[in-house]
């Protein structure tokens, strides 16, 4: 199974940190975290200069929110897998970010095993 | 569970479509292993039934080819055997034809007339009669197999023609060769010889023609015999075909028929599964309309109106808020684009916990799953809807919850009490019990008419202001919030039309909010006395020392200090709240210059109109940050609070370094909360403006919050000081301060307030 390169983005950098730790350690599909991003801004620019294969995505951000962001991006990388890691409080905004081209969402806060079968799932075929 | 039910779903689907043409078309839509191998089984079965049915009908159209050859044959032969009874017809007619000719020719000797035509009948007829016997000869001694007759008479038949035919050629070989020298041209006919011929001629003629007339019946006998056994032939193997038709016509039927059955049992068993099943099961189509399949449970949680055809949306969509109806809109878009899995999108299912009103007016809790069906070709063409109806479990949860809130709430409590001073505690909770009593009575004299209704609720309106105040002098601020509720349904009422007011009805949410504050206080006694059964700082010999208003302590001096340290800490305490609840940043700096003992008197007073300027400072004196440093001023404000003596007695000074107090501000607010018209306020002076700030009903705050904003604080103040005798000064610069002045006078237990 290839590596796959995972953008994750996200304001709070203790949300960021979790994830790229339950992200590496994950035995099914090794990840390399390539980027990590605080906004949608950010986030688009490294997407366009690294590719990667999958972004976890929030969706209250500063500069670019989560939807715009999305939106740009799957038009950007139409191959990009992109799961929405957010809390619930916004589901319309979440119905939106899939619209938009997300293949995911996965509420705030989470546990470990929840977060573990979400990926799972989104980068399975 | 998601992947189980749709699962099941589909089989229900295939067993009620029913006809067994969906079995190999089922087969292809599993693609496991086992799965391929189970379904082969089925196909075998399904192979073994055809093939009595295929033999079937190829035997039927082997035996319609067959008759259809017999009868080609059967024409053949009838056409065949028209032709040699025709030739054996010819050879009686010929043999006449001779004789007659030779009889002819023996006249035409005779007479000398010319014989050429009579010689030339001779000729043709000799050679025609050759000619017959030859091809009769020839058909019967070589006969096609069908010739040969199929049974004993019909080849005893044959062999009797082959004898006439050999009776008739030993009779005409003699002739022909009477008949050679008549024909030869060289030789010239002598009347003996002619003579001779014509008796031998037509002696033979009768045998002759009697053989040949035999053997033309014979094979007309024949021809009639073999065309009966054709016939019978053919009507055996019509009627083997019209078996074998109906035998292919019963089995069809009967298989269909089983296939009906097996359809109807399948039918059967998931009607009655829709029947059982506690869940509802809804499939329905992008549209939204429901398909034939409905479970019973369906109907009933959701009424009669769940049925094939019509649209699911709009059945709960009279139950659904605008922002639920667009997001599940959006939600079953997603899916039946079939561009997300299920479970990566399921926490979004706007229907996964919704309270619904059944038809029969029940309210329950239903929990619904959308889970995308896919087609033989992978398509989505259906969602099944299931729901369940999860009321006592949310029921559950709710209580558990609500467990889980009132013991938090208990233990904040708890933290809050513990952290003010037992004594100044003992004695809010004690100024909150009774204010809860008064303001009891004042709604239970709300019967009679509309104006005293008004007045009444102005006085319970001051009560609660005051109480709420109290309540956040001393940092309880549970009780706040609660007195605070209160007061945002007096609120309420003081907005609402004049009749309205009359009746004890409109009073109910008042008395609810008030029960609550009563069991609020219920409870911060009975913690309260818990607590003290702790020991510690909570000694009920504490608290009675700090209880200033009993008055009756001998002890007071001793504590006199820390009671004004006391109302320092709450008013620094309370200031604080205040601007942390309004984003502002507020210094207090308290200065005290005369003895506590001195100030007991007044504590009631200092109690009721401390807490209300402070927080009118705050509120309404004190700028943003942001607009302070705009105006040049630091950031944080400052509130000095101030007791000193005067001739006529203590002085209480609480200045804000604010926006100060401006006429024409309070013009427009008097004009935009109705209390005055437009040239009212125009004609007010600017000193009779800035007094309306004390009249009941005056805010300058458009937003209503915890702190400000029911025009009821000053009006507090101006009433107490009223009562007690008291002067209020009030001097203001805009942008730079707002100062208010009590002028306590004499003391209120010695002064004659008859006011």
């Amino acid at each position: 199974m290839p590596v796959l390169k995972l953008l994750i983005v996200d304001d709070s950098g203790v949300t960021r940190r979790r994830i790229a730790r339950l992200a590496l350690s994950k035995p099914q599909q090794a990840f390399e975290v390539v980027g990590q991003a605080a906004d949608g801004k950010t986030a688009l620019a490294l997407a366009q200069e690294l590719k990667p294969d999958l972004v976890t995505m929030d969706l209250t951000m500063p500069i670019l929110d989560g939807v715009a962001c999305t939106r740009a991006l799957c038009a950007a990388l139409p191959d990009v897998r992109v799961l929405v890691i957010s809390a619930l409080a916004a589901r319309s905004t979440a119905l939106k970010a899939l619209s938009a081209g997300a293949h995911g969402f996965l509420y705030k806060p989470f546990t470990d095993a929840q977060f573990a079968q979400w990926m799972d799932e989104v980068v399975s075929p | 569970m998601n992947a189980m039910q749709t699962g099941g779903m589909k089989t229900l689907a295939i067993a009620s479509a029913g006809s067994a043409e969906n079995f190999p078309r089922s087969t292809s839509e599993f693609a496991a292993k086992p799965a391929r191998e189970h379904f082969s089984g089925a196909v075998d079965l399904a192979g073994q039934r055809y093939r009595a049915l295929i033999l079937s009908i190829a035997l039927f159209v082997v035996l319609d080819l067959g008759v259809l050859a017999l009868n080609y044959v059967s024409s053949g032969l009838f056409a065949r055997d028209a032709a040699r009874i025709n030739t054996a017809s010819e050879l009686r007619m010929l043999t006449q034809q001779i004789a007659k000719s030779v009889l002819t020719l023996r006249d035409e000797q005779r007479d000398g007339l010319p014989t050429q035509t009579s010689l030339a009948q001779i000729s043709e007829a000799s050679l025609q009669f050759d000619k017959n016997l030859q091809s009769l000869a020839a058909l019967s001694r070589s006969p096609a197999w069908w010739e040969r007759g199929f049974d004993a008479s019909g080849v005893a038949r044959q062999a009797e023609g082959a004898e006439v035919l050999a009776d008739i050629s030993k009779l005409w070989d003699p002739m022909r060769e009477l008949l050679q020298p008549l024909l030869k041209p060289e030789v010239v006919l002598s009347r003996e010889l002619i003579e001779s011929a014509a008796n031998r001629v037509v002696a033979r003629n009768i045998k002759m023609a009697d053989k040949s007339g035999e053997l033309s019946a014979l094979l007309e006998l024949g021809a009639l015999e073999q065309a009966a056994r054709l016939r019978t032939i053919q009507i055996a193997a019509l009627i083997l075909a019209l078996l074998n038709f109906a035998y292919i016509i019963f089995k069809f039927i009967r298989q269909l028929r089983a296939g009906d059955a097996v359809a109807a049992a399948a039918r059967a068993e998931t009607e009655e599964i829709l029947r059982t099943v506690r869940s509802g099961l809804i499939l329905i189509s992008a549209d939204g309309r429901i398909a034939s399949q409905v479970s019973q449970h369906a109907r009933q949680i959701l009424g009669s109106q769940v049925a094939e055809g019509k649209n699911l949306f709009s059945i709960l969509s009279s139950q659904l808020d605008d922002e639920s109806r667009a997001e599940l809109t959006e939600y079953l878009a997603l899916l039946f684009s079939g561009r997300v899995k299920p479970l990566l999108v399921q926490q979004l299912n706007p229907l996964r916990e919704v309270t619904l009103r059944t038809p029969d007016g029940a309210v329950c809790t239903l929990d619904f799953e959308f889970s995308p069906v896919f087609s033989s070709t992978g398509q989505i063409a259906h969602v099944l809807v299931t729901f369940e109806d999860i009321s006592e479990r949310a029921a559950l949860a709710r209580e558990v919850g609500e467990v889980r809130e009132r013991s938090r709430s208990e233990m904040e409590l708890v933290m809050g009490l513990m952290a003010i001073e037992p004594g100044v505690l003992r004695a809010a909770v004690l100024r909150a019990r009774r204010s809860v009593t008064q303001i009891n009575q004042c709604l239970a004299r709300f019967d009679g008419g509309a104006l005293e209704s008004r007045s009444l609720l102005q006085e319970a309106m001051a009560l609660t202001h005051r109480a709420k105040g109290e309540a956040y002098l001393v940092g309880l601020e549970a009780l706040g919030l609660a007195i605070h509720q209160l007061e945002e349904q007096f609120g309420d009422l003081a907005k609402s039309r004049q009749g309205e007011l009359v009746g004890g009805a409109a009073m109910i949410p008042a008395s609810i909010a008030l029960q609550d504050i009563s069991a609020l206080v219920d409870r911060m006694e009975t913690l309260m006395k818990k607590l003290a059964s702790f020991g510690a700082g909570w000694s009920n010999g504490a608290a009675a020392e700090a209880l200033g208003s009993t008055g009756s302590n001998p002890v007071i001096t001793g504590s006199a200090a820390v009671a004004s340290g006391n109302l320092a800490l709450q008013l620094e305490q309370l200031a604080q709240t205040i601007a942390a609840d309004e984003s502002k940043l507020v210094r207090v700096q308290f200065r005290n210059e005369i003895a506590w003992t001195d100030l007991e008197p007044y504590q009631e007073m200092m109690q009721a109109t401390l807490p209300q300027l402070l927080r009118n400072a705050v509120v309404h004196g004190i700028e943003s940050p942001e607009e302070r440093l705009r105006m040049g001023k630091s950031a944080e404000g400052v509130v000095s609070i101030q007791i000193r003596r005067d001739a006529v007695g203590p002085i209480l000074t609480v200045r804000d370094d604010g926006r100060g107090l401006s006429a024409e501000a309070i013009r427009t607010t008097l004009v935009r909360s109705k209390l005055l018209d437009e040239t009212q306020a125009a004609a007010l002076s600017d000193h009779d403006a800035v007094m309306k700030i004390f009249e009941p009903g005056f805010s300058t705050t458009e937003q209503v919050s915890v702190h400000a904003g029911r025009g009821v604080g000053l009006s507090v103040v101006q009433e107490v000081l009223k009562a007690l005798g008291a002067k209020l000064r009030v001097s203001a610069r805009p942008n730079r301060f707002t100062q208010f002045e009590i002028l306590l006078g004499v003391p209120p237990t010695t002064a004659s307030f008859s006011a």
